[in-house]
């Protein structure tokens, strides 16, 4: 961990406002990126960003640099993710690709001006086909597999975010890829042809 | 191996995961298995269409309204966090500090009551069965004159003293001092019956007392009214019917008098055991066929029994009373 993110770090311990929204502004974006990768939903995207700073806000003073601040960080954003993906497997999760399925909202939802201005792929067919894929997979493995291979993380670390055997993040991925396999085998043979 | 191993294989070659030596098994294999190689090639194929979705990262908007809620939100927990630490401050400040007064005035006033019960008892030297036997001083009328204020609530420290002395004997048999006595030949002493009456009016035990009314009922002589009165009074009030029992039937061997008579219509009246109540009514119809007489409020207790007494032998025998009685 640099020198500077320490005393950063040690700063907002002591209750600085400004050293902890310098913190944040630094792996915000990576957490939000998770969250929308992992939810596919803005709303819950969000949510999940309030909640991982919250909860980062309160214990803060209790972090004590045993792991760097980014994997602590993103330890909680995957805990926030599993819970609330947990919970919304309780009552119907309508993500934002669904909103696609339906007709009238189509062509609204294409032309938006709020829509993929930085290459948000959900006007793409096979991204949407993926997240549809993706939200069939349960919460352990969807977040291992957003991490993996969304966001390019190695087995150790992402089992350290687990806080899990290295056995078990590649049991996760090995069944989660077979289920995308099953899910989007019309997909995989069109891009080998 | 199997082709479920390959494929795991497979897996973690594509993501560069595969440690070398697995490697080559892998790709050695590959070149022999067409249906690896095809697996292979899917994931492959997967993967790079995952890569479509590797290009979503949030629009500067989302993030700036995520940040600007986030500021919101932690403010609100700020005002919630001092809100409650300056609550958990003040119930600190009234709890914690009062409840360290409240513990000291407790502590002090338990160890007032401790000391007070035990300044204040009344003092009664007692000495112990065992002293007592071997001394002259009859101390147990003492003991009496403090037992007899509550005969049938010994939990005093004195009553505790007895009971430890008698714990050398058999825990339901009579005192070894009581025993020696007998055997002596003591029977009239004026220890002796001081000692029957003090086991029968304080002691706890029932077979003591039980082993004391036989006593006094094998080596009777007409021991005098102290001990009357004790048997009397076991026969009314003591808590063990079997005990109450061996009382009453003493109690056939002393003088029909008033006193008796009255603990005979005390039991008849308020015993809850019929037994006891038909054993004190056929001890008066013998009385009465002896020449005993009734007083009215007596006459009254008999008629009242003909008809309300739950025992229909009772019932049957105070109206045979009546009857006889002239």
């Amino acid at each position: 961990m640099a020198q500077d993110e320490i005393s950063l770090i040690k700063i907002a311990q002591q209750g600085d406002a400004k050293a902890f929204e310098e913190l944040v502004n630094r792996y915000d974006r990576n957490v939000l990126t998770i969250a929308l990768k992992y939810f596919n939903n803005e709303d819950d995207a969000k949510d999940v960003y309030q909640e991982v700073f919250i909860r980062v806000f309160n214990s803060i003073k209790g972090f004590k640099f045993q792991s760097s601040f980014s994997t602590w960080l993103y330890r909680i954003t995957v805990n926030v993710c599993i819970t609330m993906a947990t919970k919304a497997g309780r009552h119907e999760f309508v993500p934002v690709t669904k909103k696609f399925d339906d007709q009238e909202n189509e062509e609204e939802i294409l032309t938006s001006n709020e829509l993929s201005p930085d290459g948000f792929a959900l006007n793409n067919e096979k991204g949407i086909a993926i997240n549809n894929a993706l939200e069939k997979l349960p919460p352990k493995q969807r977040i291992c597999f957003v991490l993996k291979y969304f966001e390019g993380y190695k087995i150790i670390e992402i089992a350290e975010m687990l806080k899990c055997k290295d056995g078990t993040v590649k049991k996760y991925l090995f069944d989660a890829q077979n289920k995308m396999r099953y899910l989007l085998k019309d997909y995989a043979v069109e891009a080998a042809k | 191996m199997k082709h479920t191993e390959y494929e795991e294989f497979i897996q973690l070659y594509l993501m560069d995961e595969l440690e070398d030596d697995k490697k080559i098994i892998l790709l050695n294999h590959l070149k022999e298995c067409k249906e690896c190689t095809a697996v292979l090639q899917e994931n492959n194929n997967l993967i790079a269409l995952y890569n479509v979705n590797k290009l979503v990262t949030p629009s500067d908007t989302l993030l700036n309204t995520a940040r600007l809620e986030l500021k919101t939100r932690i403010r609100m927990e700020q005002s919630r966090k001092s809100f409650v630490s300056g609550l958990a401050a003040a119930l600190n400040n009234i709890f914690i500090r009062n409840y360290k007064i409240t513990l000291g005035y407790a502590f002090t006033l338990m160890a007032g009551l401790i000391v007070g019960t035990y300044l204040l008892k009344p003092q009664v030297i007692i000495k112990t069965i065992t002293e007592y036997a071997k001394s002259d001083t009859p101390t147990v009328i003492v003991q009496k004159e403090s037992a007899q204020s509550n005969p049938l609530q010994q939990n005093d420290k004195n009553s505790y003293k007895l009971k430890n002395s008698f714990a050398n004997t058999e825990s339901r048999g009579v005192p070894d001092s009581i025993k020696a006595n007998v055997a002596s030949g003591l029977k009239t002493d004026e220890k002796m019956k001081n000692l029957f009456t003090y086991t029968l009016l304080n002691s706890q035990n029932a077979g003591q007392k039980l082993n004391t009314i036989n006593m006094i009922s094998n080596n009777f002589n007409g021991l005098d009214t102290d001990v009357e009165d004790a048997i009397i009074s076991v026969a009314k009030n003591d808590e063990n019917p079997g005990v109450r029992k061996e009382a009453l039937d003493l109690l056939r061997k002393y003088k029909y008098d008033d006193e008796v008579k009255k603990a005979l219509f005390f039991v008849l009246k308020n015993d809850s055991v019929s037994g006891l109540r038909i054993a004190a009514m056929l001890m008066l119809a013998e009385g009465s066929r002896n020449g005993g007489r009734f007083s009215d409020l007596e006459l009254n207790v008999l008629r009242e029994k003909t008809t309300k007494d739950n025992n229909s032998y009772v019932r049957m025998q105070a109206l045979a009373v009546l009857k006889e009685y002239k």
